[in-house]
């Protein structure tokens, strides 16, 4: 407990620091402010914790970058193409990842983030999603994100 | 040097609002609530990368690159998840998606 | 930059016509957020051309706000149609 609040501390301040530059006098301001986001943030999550690896978090942004570029240009494409290209429709996607922990929670928003998925609602065992077109490996796509979040991961004490 | 430094920033730019249009554009033509929504998300989330990276190519200073690129990251948190609460809103007051077919 | 202003611009424009024609609540309210990302663009784009880069902090509050009234009116169109 005592350690998350250290490293939320220093992350906030880093944040204020990027935010309001480094004249000294800001941190009147920022230091309040900074203690209690890192205080609100650590009862707000409370025991449960997530590592993070740092190869794996690495080896997910790339994935990432190189995934919205392409749902970007995938979205784009149908749009601009004059007899659009869309065949519609919700999937219903098991999870495995536990739907009450952090990584089901990223995970559902990294869906929409990528080509012709886009996340609906977050249930107990499964993801609703709604696919741009059916006829692309949605399934296959979605498996591969749980994947790579899951090795980014490592479960916390609480888990 | 500076020269393409600044044609190459001129041009992720003008990638970037096109982005921009493109998603404007599905979220006019496309056919329901959710189809816009993977419009607006998506594009609007790569525009605003390109953007952001082509600034940065101009930034003076390191720190206004940060600053740049956290505002990218509070565009794309901001939009994936209003794009979440948004479908799952009209998802429970039972908007039916268009289906099959070219439509 | 001229023709990356008014590009970003013009989708600035297509978010009021969503707004104006709906025809959902959800629509408008997409209109809503593409009004913010659209208006933090434009602001990013003029913080290039004028060179006044305290502009960018002009991008964020555009940026956040946006994020804010999405989620204040699913709060309340949840808490509308929630059954007592």
């Amino acid at each position: 407990m005592a350690v998350g609040v250290f490293w939320r501390v220093v992350f906030f301040a880093a944040l204020w620091w990027i935010w309001a530059g480094d004249k000294p006098a800001s941190w009147w301001f920022g230091a309040p402010a900074v203690l209690s986001a890192a205080f609100m943030a650590a009862r707000r999550v409370g025991d449960e914790s997530h590592r993070v690896r740092m190869r794996g978090l690495g080896m997910f942004l790339i994935y990432f970058v190189r995934a919205s570029f392409q749902g970007g240009v995938d979205v784009a494409w149908r749009a601009m193409s004059p007899r659009m290209r869309l065949r519609p429709g919700f999937i219903e996607y098991p999870l495995r990842l536990d739907a009450r922990r952090a990584p089901a929670v990223f995970f559902a928003n990294i869906i929409s983030l990528l080509p012709g998925t886009l996340s609906v609602e977050l249930g107990e065992t499964s993801v609703m999603v709604h696919a741009i077109d059916l006829e692309a490996p949605v399934e296959a796509q979605l498996q591969e994100l749980e994947r790579r979040i899951a090795a980014m991961f490592v479960a916390g004490e609480g888990a | 040097m500076e020269g393409v430094r600044e044609a190459l920033a001129v041009g992720v730019m003008v990638l970037g609002a096109l982005f921009f249009v493109a998603g404007s554009v599905g979220m006019l033509r496309f056919p329901d609530v959710y189809t816009r929504l993977h419009a607006l998300t998506k594009a609007d989330n790569l525009g605003m990368g390109l953007l952001v990276f082509g600034l940065s190519l101009q930034a003076p200073g390191w720190q206004l690159v940060l600053k740049l690129v956290l505002i990218w990251i509070f565009v794309m948190i901001a939009g994936a998840i209003s794009c979440h609460l948004v479908a799952r809103e009209a998802y429970r007051q039972g908007v039916k998606p268009e289906q099959g077919g070219d439509l | 930059m001229i023709v990356v202003a008014a590009l970003v611009l013009g989708s600035f424009s297509a978010a009021l016509i969503r707004i104006w024609r709906g025809p959902s609540g959800a629509d408008r309210m997409m209109g809503a957020q593409l009004f913010g990302s659209s208006g933090a663009a434009t602001v990013l784009v003029l913080a290039a051309m004028l060179e006044d880069w305290s502009l960018i902090d002009v991008a964020l509050v555009f940026a956040s706000l946006a994020a804010v009234t999405v989620v204040a009116f699913v709060e309340r169109t949840e808490r509308a149609s929630m059954p007592q």
